[in-house]
């Protein structure tokens, strides 16, 4: 089994524009998420401290 | 970085995955009833909640059933490779790697639960990791490949919700949640014993041995029935808690005959029966049963949102006093 941290990349994979799509949906999903998770946790905290009571 | 290795030599592709396809490792349709049942959980509990915190407590049980839906697809990839049923989703259809998933899987796990300490309280939290645990680690990974008993004892999983939502309302574990929990369990296996039934033949491609496979159709169909009437009767013993009232009676009462009508048909059905040299007539019989098969399992997801929703509005027509 050859060793994944010593193996050399025998060359270059030039992304399609399919795969360069699909990942720049995702890079804008996962901010999205981490935006909405932070919004979902300030609230929260506001709530929980009775800021909105 | 997430990669593919669809590619020549050892150079990494990059993924196609889309956001749809981490939605569709979150089992949106099972997720969607995971979250009607929780939010009944919530709305019957007898505390009161602030709406804002209900939403977000919900949010975190639809993320944390999400993530245990994604991490029992990392760990079934190689049976949901050979069924019909699953072989179109992300993992066997090559969209993603193997690892991106139990990542995946694991992240949302721990955000949820975190989420609903905060949002609720930590009964709740602690109740959804169990539930999380109890559906990767002992359904998954320990019972739906050894016994068929598989879905009676890992039905619990699917039965957890409600309580999560109850104890997150602030209701802490009472015979009303816990009579909520009974009846989704003693619901799962009418429910997928009758998919079971005609899809028998993937399951046995697949080597999980449902009752169908193991015990044989015969003695699934009664085992059908018998579920059925226990189930009408745990339906029965809720209208003796707080959650009863002559709606939920007439309502439940109704539902349930019919469940045990069409649990009857498939018990005297041939559904499931080997078709293997038969003459025309009894493989007609055998279809005939696999259409009442069908039928139940059909009606039972109508069942269980009608039954939840009518156990949630008596509630609330009861709060409201109308």
């Amino acid at each position: 089994m050859s060793d994944p941290y010593n193996s050399e990349i025998d060359g270059y994979h030039e992304p399609t524009a399919d795969e360069l799509a699909a990942r720049k949906k995702r890079n804008f999903a996962i901010a999205a998420c981490l935006f909405g998770f932070v919004i979902f946790v300030f609230l929260l905290m506001m709530y929980k401290l009775g800021v909105f009571a | 970085m997430e990669t593919v290795q669809h590619n020549t030599g050892n150079v990494p592709a990059l993924s196609l995955a889309g956001p749809g396809d981490y939605y569709a490792l979150m089992k949106p349709r099972v997720m969607s009833l995971v979250v009607f049942t929780a939010m009944v959980g919530l709305i019957c509990a007898p505390s009161s909640m602030n709406p804002v915190l209900a939403a977000a407590s919900i949010l975190c049980i639809a993320a944390g059933a999400g993530a245990a839906g994604a991490l029992n697809m990392w760990y079934d990839r190689d049976i949901d490779a050979v069924m019909s049923r699953t072989k179109k989703r992300p993992l066997p259809a090559g969209k993603m790697t193997p690892s991106s998933v139990l990542a995946f899987g694991v992240i949302m796990s721990m955000v949820s639960v975190f989420g609903l300490s905060m949002a609720a309280n930590y009964l709740a939290a602690g109740l959804l990791a169990f539930t999380i645990f109890y559906y990767f680690v002992v359904y998954t990974i320990w019972l739906k490949r050894r016994t068929p008993q598989n879905i009676v004892i890992g039905g619990a999983a699917g039965a957890f919700p409600p309580m999560v939502g109850w104890a997150a309302a602030g209701g802490g574990i009472t015979s009303e949640s816990l009579v909520l929990f009974a009846v989704i369990l003693l619901w799962t296996p009418p429910h997928f014993w009758a998919l079971a039934l005609y899809k028998q033949g993937d399951y046995g491609k697949a080597g999980i041995p449902m009752m169908p496979n193991v015990k044989g159709a015969k003695s699934t169909r009664l085992q059908i029935f018998i579920y059925a009437i226990i189930l009408a009767a745990s339906c029965a013993y809720l209208a003796t808690t707080s959650l009863g009232s002559p709606l939920y009676m007439a309502v439940a009462g109704l539902l349930n005959f019919t469940f045990i009508v069409l649990a009857f048909k498939v018990w005297r059905s041939n559904a499931g029966d080997d078709v293997m040299g038969l003459d025309e007539a009894s493989l007609y019989k055998v279809k005939s049963g696999e259409k009442a098969a069908r039928n139940l399992f059909a009606y039972s997801i109508i069942y269980l949102f009608a039954l939840f929703g009518i156990i949630a509005s008596s509630s609330l027509l009861a709060n409201f006093s109308i």
